[in-house]
């Protein structure tokens, strides 16, 4: 009875093609995006201790902290136009027998992630 | 004046002589209009007739000679030999699935998937003959026509890592032709093939790399197929919870 040979995937087969290391760069994204989060969080944990906050405050003003978030917001940037660039892959919205454009899709998706950043900015009086 | 040639580093596996696999080199001439299908019948014509491989149109519609060439799966008859410079050209089977012999590898893992979604037009009630044919529109039609188009030539089942890590996933073809048919305006069938399809088997285990629309010789694009597929997988569970929004459930 012959016997197929079963192929081996490499245990560092997402750093063998830029695809799937541009892929694994995307998913860790969402690690930074969560840690940044909890930095958020932590900060509004202080909010009614007005000595506390300006000391957590100071702190993050700081060079190590400085760094980090650049880290936090290149990966913020690399998930928002990844996943944007995906999304018309996912909403498919049918115009008789072609499509709307894909470039609608995620032009879409920064049009609504502007106008929200407005609405939050304005809502905590950054122009007032 | 010397004709060019490249050489071709071939996998070779014969499974009742070898404990592992070997790679051995060819020298082929370097034709202009030649693809690595042209360079493997060559050594199969004039060099080693024991080389076996699978190939049939040559012309990218059977999706019979789907191999990795220098580590990316790619149709044989595809892959034109003046495209890898001075070579050489590393030629193996297809990843993720078991080699038979050579470049030839075991397909049923892949054929198995592909009968369990239900590639058929189901329906509730079949309309009788004097109702006459089921009708649909060219618009009906484009809606499901890019994910009829797939050959079976499995290229993106040896781009997807999920699949290389977990082989009970369902994959991208086969979960494209579901697709196919849950868009299709004659089929009632969906709702049979969730069982499987929004399984932790099915579209829930991509992840969305996307590699499997990069190498679909047919422009299929399964990707999509999967995403438009947890969208509408995704919404069903939210209408469920709302009464008014809940589809009724025949029997």
């Amino acid at each position: 009875m012959p016997k197929p040979y079963k192929q081996k995937m490499s245990k560092t087969w997402w750093l063998d093609h830029p695809a799937y290391r541009l892929f694994m760069l995307r998913e860790l994204s969402g690690v930074f995006i969560a840690v940044y989060f909890l930095i958020l969080v932590n900060i509004m944990s202080k909010a009614g201790e007005p000595e506390a906050l300006a000391e957590c405050l100071a702190s993050l003003r700081t060079g190590p902290w400085y760094l980090f978030h650049l880290v936090i917001l290149a990966f913020s940037l690399l998930h928002t136009v990844t996943w944007f660039d995906l999304a018309p892959k996912a909403i498919v919205i049918p115009l008789g027998e072609d499509r709307l454009p894909g470039i609608f899709i995620t032009g879409a998706h920064y049009v609504g992630m502007g106008a929200i950043s407005l609405a939050v900015i304005w809502f905590f009086g950054v122009f007032s | 004046m010397v004709e060019k040639t490249i050489i071709l580093e071939v996998f070779r596996y014969h499974p009742d002589q070898d404990e592992e696999p070997k790679f051995q080199s060819f020298e082929v001439p370097l034709k202009t209009d030649w693809v690595v299908l042209d360079a493997l019948n060559h050594i199969k014509d004039q060099i080693d007739g024991t080389l076996s491989y699978r190939w049939s149109c040559r012309m990218g519609v059977c999706g019979s000679c789907g191999m990795m060439v220098n580590g990316e799966p790619k149709l044989s008859c595809a892959a034109f030999l003046k495209d890898y410079g001075d070579g050489p050209i590393q030629v193996k089977p297809l990843s993720h699935f078991p080699v038979e012999r050579d470049l030839i590898v075991v397909l049923d893992d892949f054929m198995e998937k592909l009968v369990q979604i239900k590639p058929y037009i189901v329906r509730k009630e079949e309309k009788s003959l004097e109702d006459g044919e089921y009708r649909q529109s060219p618009a009906e039609l484009a809606r499901f026509k890019p994910f009829s188009m797939c050959i079976n030539c499995m290229l993106c089942y040896s781009a997807c890592p999920v699949y290389g890590l977990e082989p009970d996933f369902i994959g991208p073809a086969a979960l494209a032709l579901a697709q196919r048919y849950n868009l299709d305006s004659r089929d009632e069938g969906r709702e049979e093939r969730q069982q499987l399809v929004a399984s932790s088997e099915g579209i829930w285990e991509c992840t969305f790399v996307g590699e499997c629309s990069a190498v679909c010789p047919k422009h299929v694009e399964p990707a999509s197929a999967i995403q438009q597929a947890k969208v509408a997988s995704t919404l069903d569970w939210f209408k469920e919870r709302i009464p008014f929004l809940a589809p009724k459930h025949n029997g």
